[in-house]
């Protein structure tokens, strides 16, 4: 079973995987009636591909790349940001957002990493959001399959953006793809990390390894396998655990707020029409 | 005689926009010479229509399939749109307009509600398979999950179909094959059978585009009646597909296989009563 589900997550035909996201995006955008995306680039490998992706749907003079690094972001993150930007001919920005982070903490000087790190997320949202207003733009999402499965992003923060390229690859998926497209090696080969505080790395915060995160949910989710089949493949009992618990637990940030039903019908229940209405 | 399968994209929910659009692809199939045109399921409204499905229904009758109409004393019509009957039942029906006149109505019988597919709320089922005279001969529509039921395809078989009309609108899925999703696969691999073995052409039209994320797999094709793939579309794009019918193969392909002499619809009928009486 464990064979499975690796040979579930495998990718054949990268090409045309790539040619049918190149096509979602240039079809989603250009029947809402923009052209320009706006992308937050974090220097990771996930940012990184929708960028190459966003630039093959809509031309590299069409893509704003914008880099948003705090006093304690590793200069690894701002270099590769630029550097995926210097690689595609992209518009690029580099917007420190230390001043507004740091006037908002000198009024809680005790907070602690986590509800920085949120606030930090936010705060890029917000000028995707501005800049996207500014210039005409959609922002382009860079939330895989995986952290959106198991909730590892801020509500309203990195996962609020227009439209997802990523949303159903799994982070080993992504990695595959992102080294097909031709993000640069040393991207794709880094370890994962938010970079929210110094020294953090997304397997670490997670507590497994991406590849055995993604053959656990592929299972769950893909092939709608129970627990116990996921541990028959060989998982430990409190690994499968963990990470049911973290996707039951995380349903929330997959959601739009959930609203009382008193009328005959109601906006989040029974008004039922798709994004894509008239487009 | 030259038929053509147009395989197009449509505007949700803008039957104006999706009438012009069929009418435009059926005056070039003319121009190609095609006797008869075949557009996708659902080619007057788009797929996921939800709560559009009450707001886009048309009858035989409906002043808006009047320029189809038309044009269909020039070239055969196959559309897929909503259809209200008299009694305000709504279904996923395809049209055969011929010289001026809607001549047949398929009901799809099978409605797709699981997973990410949700017709049975929103339209009802047919009852009824049956084989009309279409300018090329004997002919049946089915509707996309019509065909996933292989009791339709015996229905319109043991009536002595020689033409099998098939109307998709099949969001893509499963990267597991080459050149083209897992479910355009499936689709070939229908198409090769079902002609083969009903000796008879099998004429498959399916929708590009994306509505909401949902990229519909294209790669339309016609079968002759040897299970030979005589023309195929393109995963994305909207075209064409001009095929020359040769009938002289409909007759070679049952004399060198005479399945249909052969069949014994009353042994089936009274297995299948003693298989329902046996509950």
């Amino acid at each position: 079973m464990r064979d499975r589900l690796i040979e579930e997550l495998k990718i054949e035909d990268r090409e045309f995987i790539r040619e049918v996201l190149v096509n979602f995006i240039r079809e989603e955008f250009h029947k809402a009636g923009f052209k320009k995306a706006v992308i937050g680039l974090s220097g990771g490998v996930d940012s990184a591909l929708a960028a190459f992706l966003g630039a093959l749907a809509l031309g590299r003079e069409n893509v704003i790349g914008i880099s948003m690094p705090y006093k304690t972001s590793s200069p690894l993150s701002r270099e590769d940001a630029r550097l995926v930007a210097e690689t595609l001919g992209i518009e690029f920005h580099e917007i420190e957002i230390t001043p507004q982070i740091d006037a908002y903490y000198s009024l809680f000087p005790d907070a602690d990493p986590v509800r920085r790190g949120n606030k930090m997320a936010r705060e890029r949202m917000s000028i995707l959001y501005d800049f996207a207003h500014w210039r005409g733009a959609l922002v382009l999402g860079t939330s895989n399959k995986s952290e959106l499965l198991i909730g590892y992003s801020t509500r309203w923060g990195d996962s609020a953006h227009d439209i997802n390229p990523l949303g159903d690859l799994y982070k080993t998926q992504v990695w595959e793809m992102a080294s097909f497209v031709g993000v640069p090696e040393r991207i794709v080969k880094k370890k994962p990390s938010a970079d929210l505080w110094p020294g953090q790395t997304d397997e670490g915060e997670i507590g497994l390894t991406y590849h055995t995160l993604d053959q656990i949910l592929v299972g769950y989710v893909d092939l709608r396998l129970k627990r116990e089949d996921l541990i028959e493949a060989g998982f430990e009992p409190k690994v499968v655990d963990r990470v049911l618990t973290m996707v039951k637990r995380s349903q929330y940030k997959r959601k739009l707020p959930i609203i009382c039903k008193i009328a005959r019908r109601t906006v989040d229940k029974d008004f039922l029409y798709l994004r894509d209405w008239g487009l | 005689m030259k038929i053509a399968v147009a395989q197009i994209n449509t505007k949700l929910g803008d039957v104006e926009a999706n009438v012009e659009k069929c009418l435009q692809f059926s005056l070039k199939a003319k121009e190609e010479g095609a006797e008869l045109v075949v557009f996708p399921e659902l080619s007057l409204t788009g797929y996921n229509l939800q709560d559009l499905t009450f707001e886009v229904a048309l009858t035989p009758q409906s002043p808006e399939l009047i320029p189809l109409l038309e044009v269909s004393r020039e070239v055969a019509i196959v559309v897929g749109l909503i259809e209200e009957s008299p009694e305000h039942v709504f279904y996923n029906s395809a049209f055969y307009l011929e010289g001026g006149r809607v001549k047949h109505v398929h009901r799809k019988v099978y409605l797709p509600t699981y997973g990410m597919f949700d017709e049975g709320r929103f339209t009802g089922h047919g009852e009824e398979v049956k084989v009309f005279e279409s300018k090329l001969g004997k002919s049946s529509i089915l509707i996309c999950e019509d065909l996933w039921h292989f009791s339709t395809v015996y229905l319109a078989f043991i009536q002595g179909v020689k033409y099998i009309i098939a109307l998709s609108a099949s969001p893509g899925r499963g990267y597991k094959e080459r050149g083209m999703f897992g479910n355009a696969e499936v689709w070939l691999n229908m198409g090769e059978f079902y002609s083969r073995l009903t000796g008879s052409y099998f004429i498959y039209s399916n929708r590009v585009g994306v509505e909401d994320g949902f990229v519909f797999s294209g790669k339309s094709f016609v079968c002759d009646p040897y299970g030979r793939v005589v023309a195929q579309a393109s995963p994305f794009k909207e075209e064409i597909l001009t095929v020359e019918i040769q009938p002289a193969l409909i007759r070679s392909a049952r004399a060198n296989l005479p399945l249909l002499r052969d069949e014994r619809p009353l042994t089936t009928l009274k297995n299948l009563r003693r298989i329902v009486d046996e509950g």
